[in-house]
């Protein structure tokens, strides 16, 4: 995908955003993914399981991430993990850099407002 | 609670519920177990979270679906021959529904049995262009309920007459049972449209099967496409003969202007006569089939040429005439079919092939 093409991805929805980076450490499972979030965002954002798996649904179209195949030692059952690909990895990336330049824009309004 | 979650998840598009039903059962047992560890407060805010977002979720995906038509990695393999019957089955849907909405919002709207039961067709119909097999099941009922609702107010509405008329009583039972049954094969065999698209949409080989078939497995799908066909074509043949006997008692034509005075008694006697012609069907399928049609067709023309004695436009004379063969040739057709089947040994092609 192109930067122009990234670029019209964003702005993320919040909890697309905390979904990708969620994964940005390692691949997790689905209720990983739910726990994860709801510590990223201090409890504000809690995500239900239509809501993950929508937004994963989206995800896997667009080939921000990726499903595999894990087998649980303990179950010996075979779950579902996601992975962020190299493409969701950029699209993370520039929606973070978005918000820091509004974060600083807004600080050195405030600050010179303040003088 | 597990359990009903699970049902809950049915509500989603085919394609998602099969991608993502088992992993979200799965996330939400274990969800279901820490929030138990915390206390019943942490177990009602998980719940509760979960239905507020459900109709949301719920709306979205299928919206998603019927945008895109494309999941991810496993297409929808809608073929042409099931969104045909799909556009078929809207537009019925919207035929049927489109009186019902102007009795229910009339100054006089129905008195509150009926209103219910209309509403319930409305919001079956609803349902179907949402989530077809649950809907189109619910329609289906609904249609039954509905042709009994009509029988039965037709059946009490009739007053007392000023005078009295010989056989009265038979001709409104008659009539009511007529009407019931139109109404009923209408709203139900429309909801039986919607199933059927939904049966494809989950099982695309199903599709390249005749359209009649109900079951994917061969052994199955002769005799229950038979038993349908049957049952709807002596519904509906059963129906119009209670409407045309209701007709010829009570000399609702006008005997004395020719050819007029030939011709109706001609066209109700021979509606009279198509349950006969089904009951041959019953048992000599192509015979049956071959006189069903005829008989369509001859409706058909008797029909176009009372409208044109009539002096009626030439659209007028094409629609009688199409209206009326449409109700019995394609049933012709069917049982022509059927008898083709049973000739040849790999008439049904097998599915997925």
């Amino acid at each position: 995908m192109s930067t122009t093409a990234a670029q019209d991805s964003l702005p993320l929805t919040e909890a697309t955003f905390y979904i990708l980076l969620s994964l940005a450490p390692g691949p997790k499972h689905g209720y990983a993914i739910m726990k994860d979030v709801a510590a990223l965002s201090g409890g504000r954002t809690t995500l239900s399981t239509g809501t993950l798996y929508g937004a994963l649904a989206r995800l896997l179209e667009r080939g921000w991430v990726v499903r595999l195949e894990d087998d649980d030692p303990e179950s010996g059952r075979s779950k579902k993990a996601y992975e962020l690909t190299a493409l969701g990895r950029r699209l993370l990336t520039a929606e973070t850099a978005r918000m820091e330049a509004l974060v600083s824009t807004a600080n050195l309004r405030l600050a010179e407002e303040s003088r | 609670m597990i359990r009903l979650y699970a049902r809950l998840l049915r509500l989603y598009p085919a394609a998602f519920r099969q991608r993502f039903a088992p992993e979200m059962t799965a996330v939400f047992a274990a969800a279901l177990a820490d929030a138990r560890q915390e206390g019943p407060l942490a177990v009602a805010r998980l719940c509760l979270g979960e239905l507020w977002a459900l109709p949301h979720c719920i709306v979205r995906e299928h919206l998603h679906e019927r945008g895109s038509g494309v999941m991810s990695g496993q297409p929808l393999a809608v073929s042409e021959k099931s969104a045909r019957l799909r556009r078929l089955a809207r537009s019925l849907s919207l035929v049927i529904a489109a009186p019902i909405l102007v009795a229910v919002f009339s100054p006089a709207p129905p008195h509150w049995p009926a209103l219910i039961v209309l509403l319930l067709v409305i919001g079956s119909i609803a349902t179907a262009w949402f989530r077809e097999d649950v809907g189109g099941r619910l329609l289906t009922g609904s249609g039954v309920l509905l042709g009994v609702t009509v029988a039965l107010s037709f059946i009490t509405g009739s007053g007392v007459p000023s005078h009295p008329v010989p056989g009265r009583e038979v001709m409104i039972l008659l009539t009511g049972a007529g009407i019931g049954l139109l109404a009923a094969a209408l709203v139900a065999g429309t909801g039986l449209l919607f199933v059927r698209v939904a049966r494809w949409a989950a099982r695309p080989e199903a599709a390249s099967l005749p359209w009649f078939a109900l079951n994917a497995e061969p052994a199955r799908q002769v005799p229950l496409a038979r038993l349908v066909i049957r049952l709807a074509a002596l519904a509906l043949s059963l129906a119009m003969a209670c409407l045309a006997l209701q007709v010829l008692l009570a000399g609702h034509y006008v005997p004395d202007r020719p050819p007029v005075g030939t011709l109706t008694p001609a066209y109700y006697s021979l509606m009279l006569l198509m349950p006969l012609a089904v009951l041959l069907a019953l048992r000599w399928e192509r015979a049956g089939a071959l006189l069903i049609a005829a008989g369509g067709l001859a409706l058909g023309v008797l029909a176009a040429w009372t409208v044109a004695v009539f002096e009626g436009s030439v659209l007028l004379i094409l629609l009688a005439g199409i209206l009326h063969a449409v109700q019995y040739v394609p049933f012709g057709v069917m049982f022509w079919r059927l008898a083709r089947q049973d000739a040849g040994p790999s008439a049904l092609p097998a599915p997925g092939s």
